[in-house]
């Protein structure tokens, strides 16, 4: 990818219509060598998916080149749809009323796979995605995660050499994402290519050689997983498990000197902050004297994750 | 290229496996009504209900003879599989989010697409069979048998372009959210507007003038040639004005299908239900 832009229009308001310019894309070079695993990481509305889809020939570029094995993912569609496989994640995407053996016997005669090897094919890659055995099932009956499943296998199909994975494990549960986990790591083992977005660090981390985080639209950090963490590796990160910080111990914690970035998760009832600091030491007094009144579970010190490293990325800490 | 694509994506064995293997699976996928439960009194309880009703109406008003009704009523019914089931088997790729791991493949779209007329098809020439059928047993319907043949053949290209028809309105539906809407008006519009209840020279001159160019004009006209035994000559013309105008409707359908894949590529509409 070379310079790539993405511009979507659309309209607001309806008497007086309004003419938007979205930019989703904005200027992303980026290669990514044969046989490699690579991940594209990035909050809600950055542009991962934009990018897969201009990858995978459903999206024009509004400037900028698209190559996929050296051909031109805009004028030389046809070819590049012959090579890559494009999985996404969630529970549509599929025909709801025929089995999973008919969704991909339908994708099969799509890819124009050989009629002599269609059933074969269509079990090894059920088999794959450990999905043998309900074949016969209608789809309408399948949880999320085998339907997620079903997704791998459609993409596999036609075995393509470049493979696009657009979130494959949201929604599945953890022993189903261990699964797909090891069924990508496998595919990079024979050699494929591989393009995986995804918002949970471990996953990128597990599994890809390199990393590439973008942030509205624009690609702000790449280089392999140990390289992102070094970014932070100046930092320490200072871990509060409590019941009950309001948004103005936030806004207090955020001003506090040497604090880098502060974010909040919600853990069943409980909230975990993560305070990212230059100066862990001073730090966990002044916290614990923001947090008076409040129940804290927990506090302690930990060495920045990569997860720290792509939160100070999207956030500019 | 993959290492199991055996016949070129762009070959002939090609085009007729997606024409006639994926088209029968793309409809097994959309067609709402192929349950027996939805099948029955959609496609064969309700259109029979509709000649019913229309016979006695007119045998009641004491207008139209039997034959021009239950000609008329039983060709249109196979408009209930060409406009509502194309718009499903189009349209609903939209709704099932599916439309672009098909767009992401290599397949050839024109069979991709047509493919998915031929079982609509079939089923339209099904209902209409099924409206002689019963309108013979139970209005003493009675074409010569020597126009049975050509009053078959008839049925079919109507049904084909009643399908070419509802492709072009499932085409639209690719890109209108609430396509269903207008298939709706489409089929009330040609129960009106094709001689189907009102002699075409009964209607004013604009409408006569539009319903040259939708299907089942020239269908009924010629069916209702042969069941006053004027014999296949006399029809022929129609049945020809007839395929002309689905093969049109096709291309035009075809047309716009490859219209809306191109600039939702460009705009990204595919992404948006």
């Amino acid at each position: 990818m070379r310079g790539l832009h993405r511009t979507y229009r659309t309209t607001v308001g309806t008497l007086r219509r309004r003419r938007l310019e979205v930019e989703a894309v904005r200027g992303i070079d980026l290669e990514i060598g044969r046989g490699e695993l690579f991940g594209l990481l990035g909050p809600n509305g950055a542009g991962k998916t934009t990018t897969i889809r201009m990858l995978c020939t459903l999206l024009l570029p509004t400037s900028g080149t698209v190559r996929v094995l050296g051909l031109d993912a805009v004028t030389q569609a046809r070819e590049v749809r012959r090579r890559i496989g494009y999985v996404f994640g969630g529970d549509r995407g599929l025909y709801d009323r025929l089995s999973a053996y008919d969704n991909l016997r339908y994708f099969a005669e799509l890819y124009a796979l050989d009629p002599r090897r269609m059933r074969a094919r269509i079990g090894e890659v059920l088999e794959s995605v450990g999905r043998a055995g309900r074949e016969k099932e209608r789809v309408e009956g399948f949880s999320r995660g085998m339907r997620q499943r079903l997704h791998l296998a459609r993409g596999l199909l036609h075995d393509p050499p470049v493979l696009f994975f657009d979130e494959p494990t949201i929604g599945v549960d953890p022993v189903g994402a261990r699964e797909v986990r090891q069924l990508i790591s496998g595919l990079q083992e024979r050699g494929k290519t591989v393009l995986l977005t995804t918002h949970y660090m471990f996953e990128a981390d597990s599994l890809c050689q390199r990393i590439a985080v973008i942030s509205r639209g624009r690609i702000v950090a790449s280089g392999s997983p140990r390289d992102l963490k070094s970014a932070v590796s100046d930092r320490t990160v200072v871990e509060i498990e409590a019941y009950g910080i309001g948004e103005p111990a936030l806004a207090r914690m955020r001003q506090l000197p040497g604090v880098e970035s502060v974010t909040v998760e919600n853990k069943d009832q409980a909230q975990v902050v993560s305070v990212q600091s230059r100066d862990s030491v001073q730090l966990t007094g002044r916290l614990m004297e923001l947090l008076q009144g409040v129940r804290v579970e927990r506090i302690g010190t930990r060495e920045p994750t990569l997860e720290d490293a792509y939160v100070a990325l999207v956030t500019g800490g | 290229m993959s290492a199991l694509a055996a016949t070129e994506a762009g070959s002939r064995g090609h085009f007729w496996r997606v024409f006639l293997i994926g088209g029968l699976i793309s409809y097994r996928a959309l067609f709402y009504w192929i349950n027996p439960w939805q099948y029955v009194p959609t496609m064969l309880a309700a259109p029979l209900f509709q000649i019913l009703f229309f016979v006695y109406l007119g045998r009641a008003a004491g207008v139209g003879s039997t034959a021009f009704f239950v000609v008329g009523n039983s060709i249109q019914i196979c408009s209930m599989s060409g406009i509502y089931g194309m718009t499903m088997a189009i349209s609903n790729e939209r709704q099932f989010q599916t439309l672009s791991p098909i767009l992401a493949t290599p397949s050839n779209r024109l069979a991709v697409f047509l493919g998915r007329g031929l079982p609509v098809l079939i089923t339209g020439f099904q209902t209409t069979c099924f409206g002689f059928l019963v309108s013979a047993l139970i209005l003493g319907f009675r074409p010569a048998p020597a126009e049975l043949p050509m009053l078959l053949l008839t049925v079919l290209v109507t049904a084909g372009s009643c399908t070419g028809f509802g492709m072009a309105l499932g085409s639209v539906g690719l890109r209108v959210r609430d396509v269903f809407l207008i298939s709706n008006i489409a089929y009330f519009a040609v129960l009106l507007v094709c001689g189907v209840e009102v002699p075409l020279s009964q209607l004013p001159g604009a409408v006569r003038g539009l319903a040259q160019f939708l299907p089942l004009t020239h269908g009924i006209a010629a069916g209702r040639l042969l069941a006053a035994g004027r014999g296949g000559g006399a029809a022929v013309s129609d049945i020809l004005l007839e395929l002309l105008v689905g093969c049109c409707w096709a291309a035009f359908a075809y047309l716009l299908f490859r219209h809306f894949e191109r600039s939702g590529r460009r705009t990204g509409a595919f992404d948006r239900l």
